[in-house]
Order: structure tokens, then sequence, then C-alpha cells
């Protein structure tokens, strides 16, 4: 009795910590609908902070190379594959309130029924989300946050912005990542059981699990670019739109490739 | 309150059993003629065993998967259309000479790069799921990179962008997860220009370092 009244307690303040952060969220996406800038030359994003971005992308591949990345690899060659798709599967697991908000609130219906499904299956029957078994079963994982709900609402990027050890992002993705932390359940439940210390080390969990995912790609990436910070802010605009555009990613975008041989 | 949620889960239990053992129908081929899209998905599935055959394979030397990837890229890819596409609006301010050897570059720059990226390439399968007509004169051959037999992992989804010129189909985009290798290359070159204040002399100069 105790424990629930001191949780809708802190409800009530949580309730002000959403308000705020919608707040604040907005009056960003305010701001950089006003920022509109030729995106032709800097990949369909604006970059108005290029100088800026461009600096912290150069920190971050510093501390990217002295910390993360090495971590990242000691992680592959000490955990077998098996167990690190299980670690991947059950940080999937854990988002699934998130995912299932953020279906709701771009009115997917089938994506939120399949995120319960995964949810209920891959708990119950895949051992706590360690095995995807519904993804095996051919419903797969959809990444999904609140910065792809204000793509679906109509929202833009707005400016281009690399933040310090968080990388590529935008104006409207950045907003979306403090909406998804309030909108999880879990979130709320550590704070307010004082076991925040899992907060962190769910979060450093993912962070070493996304980076070994990556390692391969990020380092072919880096291989055949000149410019490697264009190359990423590229690849960044054109992941985001894959996974807002879900199931048809990649042909939603397919813009017109003139033929060697056309007039100009 | 408890009743609904244990009606919702009742619900979803329904539903996951129902979707989980999904009823595969399919119908039969038919004995027509090969159509467009049936002609796509072969050329890819073809130009894909070829290159696996050799990209992948350990006994050879970086220098002979490239020497076979060369070959490959001139049977298969239309490498002067991505060329042209990744130099952008560059393309129209750049001089002949400029071109001529920005192509040449370009290429050398393509074989170098693909042929590492494909020699990563270990036991996973190659299936081809369908293919569909885009635009007046190309097709988009949807594939997927399957994890090796036995192995758990994701499957990456390979776009094939194929372009049709009198009579003979061409690759002009790969589409890897949603990211266009053309699209990001013309990015990684505008920026490069951009840096050099407009001049394509400034990636040529950057592109001869590489090669």
């Amino acid at each position: 009795m105790v424990m629930l009244g001191g949780i809708k307690k802190n409800f009530k303040s949580s309730g002000q910590m959403v308000l705020k952060s919608l707040l604040i969220s907005f009056s960003v996406l305010t701001l950089s609908a006003c920022a509109t800038q030729d995106t032709s030359m800097t990949g369909g994003i604006a970059d108005p902070f290029e100088k800026a971005n461009r600096a912290v992308f150069a920190f971050n591949e510093t501390a990217d190379a002295v910390i993360l990345k090495p971590i990242a690899k000691g992680y592959r060659a000490v955990v077998p594959k098996p167990a690190r798709n299980g670690v991947r599967n059950a940080l999937r697991n854990l988002k699934s309130p998130v995912l299932l908000g953020n279906e709701l609130l771009q009115g997917d219906v089938d994506g939120a029924m399949n995120v319960v499904t995964r949810a209920m299956v891959n708990s119950l029957i895949g051992v706590g989300g360690l095995f995807d078994v519904a993804g095996y079963e051919g419903i797969e994982y959809e990444e999904e946050d609140f910065g792809q709900t204000l793509a679906v609402w109509g929202v833009g990027h707005g400016p281009y912005v690399v933040a310090p050890l968080m990388g590529p992002g935008s104006f409207r993705d950045y907003s979306g990542k403090v909406v998804d932390t309030v909108m999880d359940p879990l979130y709320w439940w550590l704070n307010n059981t004082d076991q925040e210390e899992w907060l962190l080390v769910r979060t450093g969990t993912q962070i070493v699990s996304t980076r070994e995912e990556l390692l391969d790609v990020l380092a072919e990436l880096k291989r055949g670019a000149i410019d490697y910070y264009a190359t990423i802010r590229s690849v960044y605009v054109q992941n985001r739109a894959a996974l807002v555009a879900d199931q048809d990613k990649n042909d939603a975008f397919l813009q017109d490739i003139p033929d060697y041989d056309d007039e100009y | 309150m408890i009743k609904s949620v244990l009606a919702a889960l009742a619900f979803g239990a329904i539903l996951s059993t129902s979707m989980i053992f999904p009823v595969a129908v399919q119908g039969k081929a038919a004995f027509a003629a090969e159509t467009a899209e049936q002609k796509a998905e072969k050329f890819i599935s073809d130009m894909a065993n070829d290159g696996l055959s050799f990209l992948g394979n350990p006994n050879l030397t970086m220098a002979q998967k490239k020497a076979r990837f060369q070959k490959l890229l001139d049977k298969s890819f239309d490498i002067k259309t991505i060329g042209r596409f990744a130099l952008g609006i560059h393309w129209k301010n750049a001089s002949d000479a400029e071109k001529e050897e920005y192509m040449d570059l370009f290429e050398k720059m393509v074989v170098d790069v693909y042929a590492h990226r494909f020699s990563e390439y270990n036991g996973q399968k190659f299936q081809i799921d369908s293919a569909k007509a885009s635009g007046k004169r190309d097709y988009l051959v949807s594939s997927r990179i399957l994890p090796p037999e036995g192995e758990s992992g994701v499957d990456v989804r390979v776009d094939w962008r194929v372009r049709v010129k009198d009579g003979n189909m061409r690759v002009i985009d790969i589409i890897v997860e949603g990211i266009s290798m053309s699209m990001t290359q013309r990015s990684d070159f505008a920026a490069v220009i951009q840096k050099g204040q407009g001049e394509v002399e400034y990636l040529l100069t950057e592109l001869r370092k590489t090669n």
C-alpha cells in the first residue's frame, strides 16, 4: 500500500514531466520549422550547424575509437553469437510498451497487434524474451519511436544535430527520444522502486550491443567514404525514412536516376 | 481493470496462434512466356550467384577477386549511369575531360570498395523475393541475405534497381535496408565538391588519392 501510494504520488509529478517534455519538444519543433534551408547538398536534411556538428562528430569518432569500439570488439570476442542475439532480443522485448504506444499513436493497428503478440510469445515461449520465437514465425521486430511517430504526423526533421557521445540525430528525433523515455513504464517503475541503476545497465548494454552489430557496417562505410561525416548524415536520413515507411521501405523514396545517355 | 487486461491477453493469444501458423497459399506458376519481372529476377539471381562464387572464395587473393569483379561490373552494372547520378548537379558543369577521368576513377573506386565489401560474405544464403516494375524503364528486384544454415541472426534486405536498355538489363542501384548506395555516394561526393568550392577537380584530386 505504501508502495502504491508512492507510485501514485510519483505519477502526479510524472504527468507534469511528460507535459514539460512535450512542451519542450513542440517548441523545438516550431523552431525547426522556421529553419528551412536548401537540403539538396546535405543529403536531404538541413544542416545549419554543420561546423559545430563536424567538430562534435570528430570528438565522437575519437571517443568511439578509444572507448566504445574496443568494448564492442571485446564483447564480440568474449560473448558467442547466440548469446549476443539473446541480449538483443531481450532488450527489444523490454521496449515493447514504448513500441506499442508509438504504433498506436501512429494509428498502426496491425503494428500494435504485432507488438503485443511478439511480447507475449517471446516472453512466455521465448524464455523472457531471450529467443525471438515470434520473429522466427514471421512476425518480425519493427523499430518504432516517437521521432517516427512525429514523422507520421507530418513533422519534418528540423536541423541535423550530432550530439556529444550520442551521435547523429535531428531536432525531431532527439525530441522523440525524450518522449520515449517518459513513455516507458519500466522507467517509472524502476525510478519508483529505487532501482534506477538498472536503467543505466540497460542503456549501457543497449549501446554496446548496437555498436557490436554495427562494427562491420560502419567500418565498411568509413572505408568507402571520402567524407565520412557526409556519408553518415546521408545514411542517417535514409535509415530514418526507411523506418518511418515500415514495410515498403525500399521503394518509397526512389528518386529518378537519369540515364547516362539522357539529355540534361 | 484486471478483467479487461485478461480479455486483451486472451484476444492476443488467439491472435498470436492464428498469426504464428499462417497457411501458405501459393498459386502455381503459369506456363506462359517469361515476364519482364521474371527476367529481372533471373538476371539478379544469375549475377549474384556469379559474384558470390568468387567474392567469398577464401582461395582467391584480393587482386584476383577485383579482376573478376571488374568483369562482372562491366557485364551487369550500368556504371556510367551510376557515376553520373553520383556526381549529381555537378555533372552538368564538368568538362568532357573531367567526366572522362571521373568515370575512370569512379569505376576503380567502386571495384575497390565493393570487392572488399562483398568478400565478407561467408556462407550466407541469397534469396530472391520478388520483382516489380518501377517507373518507365526500371525494375526493382527484392532479395534477402539470410544467415548461414543453423545460425541465428537477422535477414538483410537488399533491393536491386535494374534498368532495361536496348534489351539488356543492368543494375543501377543497390538498396540495403532502405539505404541507397548511389544516394549515399552522391552525398559523399557533394560534400567533397562543396569543400572544394564547387570544383569537380577537387573531387578528382581526392579520388586520385584513393586509387
